[in-house]
């Protein structure tokens, strides 16, 4: 515990430059830039920065993904809260009290609000990513191939089922489509080539970077395209310092956020949305004032903007120390960490514990340079909202085709970012979450070695996938959440209450 | 996509969804065990893709079972149903931000120099959006004068950045 704290002191020390504070403050800012923007996406952001980050230093690229990805889940609330769209994803709950405030004329306190919810949970997050790292990175040193199997199908499951709420069957095919995908190309174990169909460039398998710029990025343009321009309101922007009673008087509804922000982060493959959107819900049904939520609610605009940052800071738990991403920008951050050479996973505790506080000490430095961004300069950031998108989207456009490119000097790269482009956008037209589907590039290739060797080890018998305690828990989260979804769950669900409580479910 | 239409759009999806199962899974069989290198058939390299084809395969016979038992799920090809999709200014806007994201990342980039490529795309797309749809306050020899503008200093830009500041060969 202390060596934790001494080492996160020391990184932090180490951070304390004059060139490490400018990159902070400009990583962060561009971060918030991107996050503003509808259309621009964190994982677009992250996924650009990586192209772009590629040659620099390990800890130099990952401080600026970092501040990237917080500065970007917090920019978004922005246009939520000024055009009552949200900048990301991750901010669909915010614009439901916030952009209700602004039209109220009370723009600057709601920015104020949200700029201190999104602090605070990002502190939550933080310190938790230091309590449970470690925690999780000693517990997973048990885990064998058995486990690990299991951790991937749980992993796409669960992903699916969140990400879907609608129709969760899409998220889970989405999901297996990824774990597909990675199997193209050299396998890990023997070296063959599969479903290369002669190709050179196949053979070499899909990578995850241009797949993903292509499903979140140009996916996004063209939907973005396809719509009409928004219109920019004109709204007051007075005073943002915020109150301390103001807050203060929700610090329950900001700590039950904030930890439910983190533990739905850390899932793997789900996200600041629905992190988002949990807290909110959570908050509306343990609040007193549930009348005013959805009219411009203090405690739902601080909700949902505490759980989304702290949901940021959760999802690199999982990374740092099972190698799998919490949500879809964790995911590129993963690929960045191995692009530089570090490797992620239950030995990270073991051969680099320095690098887990070093990543606590980039939360922290990046919220705080969120904090002080988010209330300066706040009516000049605002213009940026102004842009016309014909005049930006050529520009990003032009970024996903060179970044993709960047990154091996192949024009194949180009072809995988167009071809996931146009996969991703005609999923998100017939409902199919991305999601699962990248988390699915990233699991296949731990599934498909982790299943085979286990197979080996087992000399073909299934029961230790079935009678290990971890793999149990495993099992039965995984039947968990496909039974949960079914529809004659759900009436069983509906029976057993009537059956306990002699009134109907609430 | 109402959901009338999703149904139909499931519909078609699940039965490419099946063939796109069978066919993983039937070449997934169809690759080598690797038996005469004495190699353990459970790591022979088509275990885990079958595997995971008939997962998919599962997976789009519940979806096809699902669609087929509610009404109205066979789509209708009708030549007034084309044209009205065509005329929708959105899928208009969508082909043509398609086509020139095609045009410019597979035709122009890598046979034309970077920075000229860049600057006919970014220029291009500029003029069809401000013109045409989204119809940009001013007149129009200003929004010409603007985009030029624009497209000469993005494309010089992100040309410079790359090739000196990230030292990557343009294509």
């Amino acid at each position: 515990m202390f060596d934790g704290i001494l080492m996160f002191l020391a990184s932090l020390g180490g951070f304390f430059s004059f060139k490490v504070i400018f990159i902070v403050l400009w990583s962060t800012q561009l971060g918030i830039i991107v996050g503003m923007l509808p259309g621009l996406t964190a994982t677009m952001g992250v996924a650009l920065m990586t192209t772009l980050t590629y040659k620099m230093p390990a800890d130099t690229a990952v401080l600026i993904l970092m501040c990237m990805y917080i500065g970007a889940i917090y920019g978004g609330s922005r246009s939520a809260i000024l055009l009552n769209i949200p900048g990301t994803p991750a901010n669909a709950a915010t614009s439901v009290d916030g952009h209700p405030l602004a039209l109220q004329g009370k723009a600057g306190e709601a920015i104020g609000i949200a700029t201190t919810g999104s602090f605070l949970g990002s502190i939550i997050g933080m310190f938790m990513l230091a309590f449970f790292t470690p925690i999780l990175g000693n517990f997973a040193l048990d885990f064998q191939s058995y486990e690990f199997f299991w951790l991937a199908i749980f992993g796409i499951i669960i992903s699916g089922n969140l990400t879907a709420p609608k129709d969760p069957l899409k998220g889970w095919i989405a999901g297996f489509i990824g774990l597909f995908i990675a199997m193209i190309g050299m396998e890990g174990i023997h070296a063959h080539i599969r479903y290369s169909f002669g190709n050179v460039n196949l053979s070499g398998g899909i990578d995850l970077l241009p797949a993903m710029v292509g499903a979140f990025g140009m996916a996004e343009i063209l939907n973005l395209m396809k719509s009409p321009r928004s219109v920019v309101i004109n709204t007051p922007i007075k005073n943002v310092f915020p109150h301390p009673r103001q807050v203060l008087k929700y610090w329950k509804t900001i700590l039950r956020s904030g930890v439910i922000g983190t533990f739905v982060g850390a899932i793997p493959g789900v996200g600041e949305d629905i992190a988002a959107w949990v807290s909110y819900d959570f908050a509306k049904r343990g609040s007193k004032e549930k009348k005013l939520f959805g009219k411009g609610s203090i405690e739902g605009l601080i909700a949902s903007e505490t759980g989304n940052n702290a949901a940021a800071a959760g999802a690199v738990i999982p990374v740092l120390s099972l190698a799998i991403p919490g949500s879809a920008p964790a995911a590129v951050l993963l690929a960045a960490m191995f692009i530089h050479g570090i490797r992620p996973g239950p030995l990270i505790m073991i051969e680099s514990p320095e690098f887990v506080y070093k990543v606590v000490a980039m939360v922290f430095m990046a919220t705080c340079a969120m904090m002080i961004l988010g209330l300066s300069m706040v009516k000049s950031l605002v213009k940026v909202l102004q842009v016309p998108r014909t005049k930006l989207i050529p520009v990003i456009f032009t970024l996903c085709v060179m970044g993709s490119y960047a990154l091996a000097s192949r024009t194949f790269d180009v072809k995988v970012m167009i071809f996931f482009g146009i996969l991703g956008y005609l999923m998100r037209e017939m409902d199919y979450p991305v999601a699962p589907m990248i988390l699915g590039i990233i699991l296949g290739g731990i599934l498909d070695k982790n299943l085979r060797r286990a197979l080996v080890l087992s000399d073909g018998s299934f029961l230790p996938f079935v009678s290990r305690p971890i793999c149990l828990v495993l099992i039965f989260l995984t039947i968990f959440a496909i039974i949960g979804r079914t529809v004659w769950f759900g009436k069983l669900k509906k029976q057993a209450f009537q059956m306990i409580f002699k009134k109907k479910e609430v | 996509m109402n959901e009338k239409q999703m149904r139909k759009a499931d519909f078609i999806t699940s039965i490419v969804l099946i063939i796109f199962g069978i066919t993983i899974s039937s070449m997934a069989v169809r690759m080598p065990r690797l038996e005469e290198k004495g190699i353990n058939p459970y790591t022979a390299p088509g275990v885990v893709p079958g595997i995971l084809g008939v997962i998919i395969l599962f997976l789009s016979l519940i979806m096809f079972i699902r669609t087929i038992r509610q009404a109205d799920y066979l789509p209708r090809f009708q030549k007034g149903n084309v044209k009205a999709l065509l005329k929708d200014e959105g899928t208009v806007r969508l082909l043509i931000s398609l086509a020139l994201c095609l045009l410019y990342a597979l035709v122009l980039v890598g046979h034309i120099p970077y920075i000229l490529a860049t600057f006919l795309f970014t220029l291009g797309f500029i003029l069809i959006f401000d013109l045409k749809f989204d119809k940009e306050e001013g007149s129009k020899r200003k929004i010409i004068i603007f985009a030029v503008i624009q497209a000469i200093i993005s494309s010089a830009v992100i040309s410079v950045t790359f090739q000196y500041l990230f030292l990557v060969d343009l294509p």
